[in-house]
């Protein structure tokens, strides 16, 4: 594998350094320790060595130029290829993170009061905007809270001794609990979850795809990706797959608008993959997958999943997904079927059950096969079961054959 | 083996700064017919020593230089005078050190890989307490309250084992020394204190860094015993730390040892020398190598020759290559496991 | 029960101390023939000897110096510096080398090291004996930090600093070494730390103070009982680390803080009371939290001390805007 040499720091805030002269060249074999060219910098000129054996690609600069610290000097290929980690991958069901709202909401801030006071008024449905504060500067205070309470006939009609948040659970009748708020991401899920299962009917049709193929692809595929440092798991031919479908079926690659009242088909394919995190669920997005090879695909999964799981992932990288996978099906005792919930606003999900073996009749005779449980979500407002079958049928035809994908390359 | 501390007194008596006169460095490898009371297996262990030392200090430089440890401290020239000591040190002596002298403490025990764990960027991983090496020390000076304070703690509780507490000539100026020698007087410490005078400290020569003709005699002043010694004599550093140390583990009292040496290398890697230190003074010090010299004696005893020399030098270099391929492949401790163990 | 005055009750700990370990030794500058200047370690060289209670030569980075060499060795050092104000020459070897060496050596190495020192002003003392520095040490992680107010307390906080594994440093307020007394058990307990003290109780304020801000903070609490006002008076007694569940615990109550100490108002330790409590209590505070330090000036001269120290007048005024939601 290619191995790249950068220009080290070479003392105390040394930034840059002038290559003097080669002691390499492209296609030359070398050993750990070898010397590969005298730089000088600022403060010396030193001779930079190779931590690594193998043979020169390519240098970069020429003798009198000036590179910058990080600046890859030299490639050396080196002799063992890199073997990548087998990972259990496992995603949950859909969930996301909305965006920080980027400013507070409005208003709150031209009024005058202690955070005592605003959790109050919050509490109990009062607009601090509507109250007079008799403290200095027109600060509010708790006792202009509780003059309002008494003053003021309750907004939508509930007599003000039944509006109660949420009843409080008695511990006497239910037992001993622990109390868990619902905070942070917990909540922006619990909040999304809830959006999409109020607005979008949804229904799911079910079916086993045929993956014996595509076990069989992905073996022999595996070390060539293994080559290019990269982890080829399943979920890349699903997607690839699915942008097929979704090709077929551009309904499924939308949403609805419901203040327009109109379908927006998409024409570009960025495909969420949900992804378990601690704490809950996220949906980092694979931009313009159908313009990346496979490869590509599973790196920029594993760089997502990664960044993700690692609580670092960008803004950018969690928002814009026009059509998403969840794949829930990598733990034991994991589901073959289930019924995945859209992600909000988009029209159409597909969800991947396990992988297992399932007796199969081909030509007349019980075989077992290798099959995995695919369960497709769609908003029934845009798709009828007509177009969820056709997307059903063209993504079988990918996965069940995944050569049929060598007919779309370009 | 221990040099007998009476017979080695009338010989050092020269090299003990006194009211009147000036000190000279004591050095037997240029006097003729010193048999020290060492054997042959011992002599050629020490001068492999300062082999590895020399390869170990030319890998560290080229590790620099790859991006693969920090910054390096060279120590090419000073061998003999970290080898001396290192080989006086008994196990039970506890070293406190400053950044320079690592092949004392990897003499003492401590792991290469460890030292190289601690150079990719990570705290000192040995444990001090039990192994007697302790952290490197970039304050300067500090550690020599710490190896004084180790020495009151050995004869308060009658144990019979010394503290080392090795500095740089730009050390002497602390304040820190100059009252770690004086509470080591007052308190009897069962401690050396070890100048590495290697004559510059990064581009303060050893002449401006005090007016004392010699850093031996501040101990005159402290009522702490000094002397100095030829630096890159090993045997005579052999013989002035071991009997500094036995003196020190038979509450005789403290030594501050003066080991006069020169820093042929810059002082770390983020140095330019090129701006401050006399070519033609490192010339003249690189005649006075202390691998040459010590060479040029065991030859003559017939312990050595130029295979002897390849064979270990290349067993340097891959004993040296394993324990960095060893450090860089152990994992990176995670930040919580730091925490965890910090607080 | 005997009464013990607090300066009385640090030397009844350090005795208990060395009879109780034989690797404790107490040293510093005048601390064993004299007894100390203060009289804490008075009695304590004839009573032990000196191999255990020792003077040692002016140098304060020594002291601690050598002590943390003696600690790594198998002794437990309770050293003295004689004034706060002189500590500076020795953080070097208490925070980068004392308080550090633990994390230097991935928590395999503690530094049993015990600083006692005394502290604080309104006693007439000249230039820098009256210097605050707790603001300095409770930012240098490695350190732990105590500040009695009472005699029990300056006995405890010290027997429990003696067996820490860490770095403690132990602020003795000159001001409270004669000027309290409390009854003493003839055998002393450690006051474990991070434990604060609710010193007096209340619904409307909480006011956190230690050392000898502690009595004009009760004695503001008195006061404005007169006009309906309960105070809640806190003495954390460990700055480093402090008890938060117990501090938080109060506001989330009173929905009020006051924090008076004698270090400057800037950078103070005072400050990190407060965002503590902001973090954790923010949603129940009526009024901003307010501080009642030491002016953001160099510690001034005898005649214009009384000036410069937080004192009831300013407590109470502190206490009474609070109220003001």
């Amino acid at each position: 594998m290619a191995f790249e040499f950068r220009l080290p720091d070479l003392g105390e805030g040394i930034r840059e350094a002038q290559v003097l002269t080669w002691k390499v060249r492209p296609g030359q074999a070398i050993s750990a320790f070898d010397a590969l060219c005298e730089v000088e910098s600022a403060k010396a000129a030193v001779e930079l060595t190779t931590p690594v054996a193998g043979t020169v690609v390519e240098t970069r600069f020429s003798e009198g130029d000036v590179a910058q610290l990080g600046d890859i000097l030299v490639v050396i290929e080196t002799a063992n290829g890199a073997a990548a980690a087998e990972k259990e991958e496992w995603f949950g069901i859909v969930g996301t993170a909305p965006m920080p709202a980027a400013k507070p909401p409005g208003g709150e801030n031209r009024v005058r009061a202690a955070p005592l006071v605003r959790k109050l008024a919050r509490e109990r449905g009062i607009d601090l905007e509507r109250v007079t504060g008799s403290g200095p500067q027109g600060r509010i205070r708790v006792e202009d809270l509780d003059l309002l309470g008494r003053a003021q006939p309750p907004d939508n009609g509930v007599p003000e001794s039944d509006r109660r948040e949420v009843p409080k659970v008695s511990a006497a009748a239910d037992g001993p609990s622990t109390v868990v708020p619902l905070r942070g991401l917990r909540k922006s899920i619990a909040d999304h979850m809830l959006q999409a299962w109020h607005h979008a009917p949804q229904v799911t049709s079910m079916d086993f795809l045929d993956v014996t193929e595509l076990v069989r692809a992905r073996e022999l595929l595996k070390v060539s990706a293994g080559a290019e440092a990269v982890k080829l798991t399943y979920l890349p031919f699903f997607v690839k797959a699915a942008i097929e479908a979704l090709r077929a079926v551009p309904e499924a690659n939308a949403t609805l608008d419901e203040a327009q009242q109109a379908i927006v088909l998409k024409s570009e394919y960025h495909i969420g993959i949900a992804t378990a995190v601690s704490g809950g669920l996220v949906v980092p997005v694979i931009r313009n997958a159908d313009r990346l090879t496979l490869v590509e695909v599973a790196r920029e999964i594993d760089r997502l999943v990664s960044a993700a799981r690692e609580q670092r992932a960008e803004p950018k990288d969690l928002v814009g997904s026009t059509f998403t996978i969840t794949s829930f099906g990598g733990l034991p005792g994991s589901a073959i079927f289930a019924t995945p919930i859209l992600n909000y606003p988009e029209v159409a999900i597909l969800g991947l059950g396990r992988i297992d073996w399932q007796p199969r009749v081909i030509d007349g005779a019980v075989v077992p096969r290798q099959c995995i449980g695919a369960s497709f979500t769609f908003d029934h407002r845009v798709l009828d079961g007509e177009g969820a079958g056709r997307f059903t049928a063209a993504l079988k035809r990918f996965v069940e054959q995944p050569l049929e994908l060598l007919m779309k390359l370009r | 083996m221990a040099v007998s501390v009476r017979s080695l007194e009338q010989a050092l008596a020269p090299s003990i700064p006194a009211l009147a006169g000036v000190p000279e460095p004591f050095r037997v490898l240029d006097v003729d017919g010193y048999q020290p009371e060492l054997s042959a297996a011992e002599l050629v262990e020490m001068y492999r020593w300062m082999v590895f030392g020399r390869q170990l200090d030319a890998r560290g430089l080229q590790l620099q230089r790859q991006g693969r440890v920090g910054v390096w401290g060279p120590l090419i020239g000073q061998e003999a005078a970290q080898v001396g000591l290192g080989q006086a040190m008994r196990s039970g002596d506890w070293i406190f050190p400053s950044y320079r002298e690592v092949i004392t403490l990897l003499m003492q025990g401590l792991d290469l890989i460890d030292l190289f764990a601690y150079y990719r960027g990570l705290y000192w991983p040995a444990e001090p307490v039990t192994s007697g090496v302790f952290p490197i020390q970039i304050v300067i000076g500090d550690q020599s309250l710490h190896a004084v304070g180790a020495g009151i703690g050995f004869a308060l509780q009658h144990q019979p084992r010394a503290a080392v507490g090795v500095i740089g000539d730009g050390a002497t100026s602390q304040g820190d020394f100059l009252e770690a020698l004086n509470f080591s007087g007052v308190f009897n410490a069962q401690t050396v204190l070890f100048v590495q005078n290697n004559q510059w400290a990064i581009s303060m020569p050893r002449s401006r860094q005090t007016a004392s003709q010699t850093i031996a005699q501040k101990g005159l002043a402290q009522g702490v015993t000094g002397v100095l010694v030829d630096g890159n004599d090993v045997l005579a550093v052999h013989a002035v730390s071991d009997w500094a140390l036995q003196r020190a583990r038979s509450g005789e009292g403290p030594t501050l040892v003066e080991a006069l040496t020169y820093r042929i290398g810059a002082h770390t890697t983020a140095d330019d020398p090129r701006r401050y230190q006399p070519p033609d003074e490192i010339e003249h010090w690189r005649g006075r190598d202390p691998l040459t010299r010590f060479r040029a004696y065991l030859e003559g005893r017939g312990l050595w020759d130029e295979d002897a020399e390849q064979e270990t030098a290349q067993a340097a270099l891959a004993r040296i290559d394993a324990a960095v391929a060893e450090a860089e492949s152990r994992p990176t401790p995670s930040l919580e496991t730091y925490i965890e163990a910090a607080r | 029960m005997a009464e013990a005055l607090l300066v009385e009750a640090i030397n009844r700990a350090l005795a208990q101390a060395l009879g109780d370990d034989e690797h404790v030794v107490v040293m510093g500058q005048d601390v064993g023939q004299l007894g100390g200047v203060f009289r804490a370690t008075d009695g304590l060289q004839s009573r032990f000897g000196k191999q255990r209670v020792f003077d040692t030569p002016l140098a304060e980075s020594a002291i601690v110096g050598t002590a943390f060499g003696m600690a790594l060795s198998g002794l437990r050092p309770i050293t003295e510096i004689q004034f706060m104000g002189f500590m500076y020459k020795c953080l070097d070897q208490l925070i980068a080398q004392a308080g550090q060496i633990r994390a230097r050596t991935w928590g395999q190495t503690r530094a049993r090291l015990v600083v006692r020192t005394a502290y604080g002003g309104g006693v007439r003392t000249p230039e820098h004996h009256s210097d605050s520095l707790e603001g300095l040490l409770m930012g240098s992680p490695g350190v732990k930090v105590v500040v009695p107010s009472t005699p029990i307390d300056a006995a405890g906080l010290l027997l429990a600093a003696v067996e820490e594994s860490d770095p403690v440093v132990v602020m003795e307020p000159i001001r409270l070494y004669r000027a309290v007394r409390e009854p003493l058990p003839e055998r002393l307990s450690p006051v474990p730390l991070g434990r604060a003290r609710v010193r007096r109780g209340g619904d409307d304020v909480t006011v956190v103070a230690w050392g000898a801000v502690v009595p004009s903070a009760l004695q503001a609490a008195e006061e404005v009982a007169a006009e309906g006002i309960e105070v809640e008076v806190i003495d954390p007694r460990t700055l480093q680390p402090l008890d938060w569940d117990t501090l938080s615990e109060s506001v989330e109550k009173t929905g009020r803080l006051v924090v008076a100490h004698e270090a400057p108002h800037t950078g103070g330790p005072g400050g990190e009371v407060v965002a503590g409590i902001v973090e954790r209590c923010f949603y129940a505070l009526r009024s901003p939290p307010r501080r009642v330090a030491g002016a953001d000036v160099v510690y001034p001269p005898q005649l214009l001390e009384d000036a410069y120290l937080p004192d009831t007048a300013r407590i109470t005024a502190a206490i009474r805007a609070a109220m003001e939601d």
